[in-house]
């Protein structure tokens, strides 16, 4: 009896350690990313329009600029990787008009480029839509700073994000949005030989980054593309790259599945790939 | 059956093709029977439009409509019971009574109050800055941005 009631004793003791895996750290601070566009002539600095994303580690961010002849989309998935450093992944997509065509179509030249920072709450980016050059200059400016509200509200739910417009671009030309999704998945992975297990492997992988994996005989590369949120399980969609002794043997091949739920590849010649994404630990779906 | 043409000559009847390929279309009606139809069922059209344009309006009915045996509205009479006829007069003085007192002016109202006269917001032109060049992104010490 006295065995019992120490067992019980401990799974009490233990039942709020196995709550905080679940929930984000109560003293965790939210993170405030200022996105301010300035123009720049000469020495003379003007505000264009500024805006103020708050939300937990893990908050990403799209910026709109749009004109008659220009858009651009800047979106930035960002990572808390140390108390001091934030790990932010930025994709640039630009489309301009270039003219056109003798059937009068327009003719747009399109870009794409991502970059990857690593960013102390002293530094920020700086974004140049049009490039560098001339004493007419646009620049966007995302500087982070910590911010004094906890990521946890008093009732100890996850306080939403916020988005605060402190100064409006005209007629609305530069816009902000802003989402948390989870970022950090564990794949794992296995090959059947004719139904026969040869190989099976586990990693963690990170939203919208390649992940290379070595199972058995193949050369895996699996991205997860995106979360989405759906009932009863939130969805992930992934693609990847196949390939055995050089030889490639699925390029973009692709898939949607709940949370958890496996999925399965015939590749050919009597082998099956499954595949299965989870949170990774410590990961919050964040609802 | 159709011809890929018939577009083409659709815009010479209109006169929005160039000379070069005005000529074009004109050698091609020669030796297209189809052309020459769909030309000549346009130029129909055309003339349709136009004449239908140039006629005169249809005259306006001036002429009031004759006949009605009823009286008009204004020597019409209304029969309404006494307490309903009473109590229309009541709410009338009351009306009246409201009206002539001065109203009361609200707490906040020692501010004149002032016309609001929303702007368009002005069209967003960025052309100013764009010299054809890549965007450029980099990261930078706060300070060292902020000073320049």
């Amino acid at each position: 009896m006295k065995t019992l009631v120490r067992i019980a004793l401990v799974l009490l003791l233990c039942l709020p350690l196995m709550a905080s895996d679940l929930k984000p750290d109560a003293g965790l601070k939210r993170i405030r990313f200022q996105i301010s566009a300035v123009e720049e002539r000469g020495e003379a600095r003007q505000i264009v329009s500024q805006a103020l994303v708050e939300g937990p580690p893990g908050t990403d961010f799209n910026i709109h600029l749009r004109d008659a002849r220009f858009k651009m989309t800047a979106k930035f998935l960002t990572d808390l990787v140390t108390p001091d450093k934030l790990r932010v992944r930025a994709r640039l997509d630009t489309r301009r008009l270039h003219g056109y065509s003798e059937r009068r179509l327009p003719l747009y030249e399109e870009d794409a480029q991502g970059e990857s920072f690593e960013l102390g709450f002293d530094e920020q980016i700086v974004l140049l839509p049009f490039g560098r050059g001339g004493d007419d200059q646009l620049q966007i400016e995302i500087s982070p700073a910590r911010s004094d509200e906890s990521v946890l509200s008093p009732s100890g739910e996850v306080r939403p994000l916020a988005i605060r417009i402190l100064k409006q671009s005209p007629g609305g030309a530069i816009s902000v949005e802003a989402s948390r999704v989870p970022h950090r998945f564990r794949l794992e992975a296995a090959l059947f030989d004719r139904g026969r297990e040869v190989a099976r492997e586990a990693a963690e992988c990170l939203i919208e980054e390649a992940r290379e994996v070595r199972l058995g005989p193949l050369a895996l590369a699996l991205t997860v593309d995106r979360y989405a949120r759906d009932r009863p399980r939130d969805q992930v969609a992934i693609s990847f790259d196949a390939s055995r002794a050089g030889e490639t043997i699925a390029r973009g091949w692709a898939g949607v599945a709940g949370l958890g739920s496996e999925m399965n590849y015939e590749l050919g010649d009597g082998l099956t790939l499954k595949f299965s994404i989870r949170l990774a630990p410590g990961e919050t779906a964040g609802r | 059956m159709t011809c890929q043409f018939t577009e083409r000559i659709s815009q010479l009847v209109d006169g929005e093709l160039a000379p070069a390929d005005a000529g074009q279309a004109r050698r091609h009606l020669a030796a297209c029977a189809l052309c020459r139809q769909a030309e000549a069922d346009y130029l129909a059209l055309r003339a349709e439009i136009q004449a239908a344009d140039s006629a005169p309006d249809p005259a306006p009915a001036r002429t009031p409509l004759r006949g009605s045996r009823r009286a008009p509205i204004w020597r019409r009479e209304v029969a309404l019971p006494a307490p309903v006829l009473a109590l229309l007069l009541v709410a009338l003085a009351a009306l009246g009574v409201r009206s002539v007192r001065p109203p009361q002016a609200p707490d906040n109202a020692a501010a004149p109050p002032q016309r609001v006269r929303r702007e368009p917001p002005p069209a967003s032109d960025f052309s100013r800055f764009d010299r054809g060049a890549r965007a450029l992104i980099y990261k930078a010490r706060r300070a060292e941005s902020e000073s320049r």
